[in-house]
């Protein structure tokens, strides 16, 4: 599929999940939707006092592969956009009420703790400090820090995900990129997330997108968002093109799929 | 001709036509989509359409899925 740099690709949820997704995703972004449903992982969420449970779809999408049918770059230390993610959270109400702003950031926490867990993270990590301010009527931007670890490591599956997904160990030919010669085996990294919170009716979004602030192994200190501005450029502009539309079916997420109770948390 | 970044707009205003694409996929041939939508009113552009054609693989089952 022949791309010029500049032209973005419109992208639809096919799923019939509701509500659905749209968007212009930038170039160099795989283009799919990977809705993943976060339930499981949001069944005892501390809020307020109380524990939440909560239902709720991520519309994942990553940085297409720098090969046909090869691993995708988030993977991928020789590409700009490693480490990075972009898309958004669909929250279901709960027995009719919106879910409230302050719990977005323990969401997050349990997304990183259980995709580090399904990539073989034997302490998954998620610290979220996160900073969130009005920019219009019932909208929200935030931007946030979250202390977590590299997604690569000797754990990484070999079976049972797609290929697009699927880390090899080892480098695949000899000189060809691959995390080891960068980055320790889920070793320390600071995502640094932004995005917008809004309701959709009693739904809550949350947009978000993310660079990685990380020493590599030769002790460079290296922020993919500044060194690479064109990549956070296109990451603002899919996520500023997104479009939620209701078909007033109720929610309707992915078939759940893991739980969180193999997790061992890392305290620190 | 609308185009299918048209489309878009207009299911988010009436939802009843992206129903309608949900009903319809999986199509087997790009030609088949293609179709689709020139009867409604919308010419894709290549790029396009083998994009949404990939993507049926959504819906189709699991296997392109992330699931954790």
């Amino acid at each position: 599929m022949s791309k010029s740099t500049t032209e973005r690709t419109p992208l639809l949820s096919l799923h019939g999940l509701n509500p659905a997704v749209a968007l212009d995703l930038a170039p160099g972004w795989h283009p799919q939707f990977f809705p993943i449903c976060l339930s499981p992982y949001w069944q005892s969420v501390p809020w307020g006092g109380a524990n939440w449970t909560i239902e709720g779809t991520s519309f994942l999408l990553l940085p297409a592969a720098q090969k046909p049918g090869g691993y995708s770059a988030r993977f991928d230390p020789s590409s700009p956009f490693f480490q990075c993610f972009l898309g958004l959270y669909m929250i279901a109400p709960v027995q009719g009420e919106r879910v409230p702003l302050d719990l977005y950031s323990s969401l997050v926490h349990f997304d990183y703790l259980a995709w580090g867990q399904r990539l073989g993270d034997p302490a998954p990590r998620g610290d979220v400090d996160i900073r969130i301010h009005r920019v219009g009527v019932e909208k929200w931007a935030y931007d946030s820090t979250a202390a977590c670890h590299f997604d690569v490591g000797p754990n990484n599956p070999q079976h049972g995900m797609p290929p697009f997904l699927t880390v090899p160990r080892w480098p695949i030919a000899p000189g060809a990129a691959h995390w080891s010669d960068v980055v320790d085996s889920y070793d320390e990294r600071i995502d640094l997330v932004r995005g917008h919170l809004w309701y959709e009716g009693p739904y809550l979004v949350c947009s978000y997108f993310s660079g990685a602030r990380f020493t590599d192994r030769a002790g460079r200190t290296i922020d993919t968002h500044t060194r690479y501005p064109h990549v956070l450029q296109g990451e603002e502009e899919t996520v500023a093109s997104i479009r939620v539309f209701d078909r007033g079916t109720g929610y309707r997420g992915p078939t759940p799929f893991g739980s969180l109770n193999s997790v061992t948390e890392r305290k620190h | 001709m609308k185009t299918y970044r048209d489309f878009i707009s207009d299911i988010v205003d009436d939802t009843s036509l992206y129903e309608e694409l949900c009903q319809a996929v999986p199509f087997s041939e790009q030609a088949q989509l293609n179709d689709w939508f020139a009867t409604r009113g919308y010419q894709l552009n290549s790029t396009d359409v083998e994009v949404l054609f990939a993507n049926q693989e959504e819906v189709a089952g699991s296997d392109e899925q992330v699931n954790y």
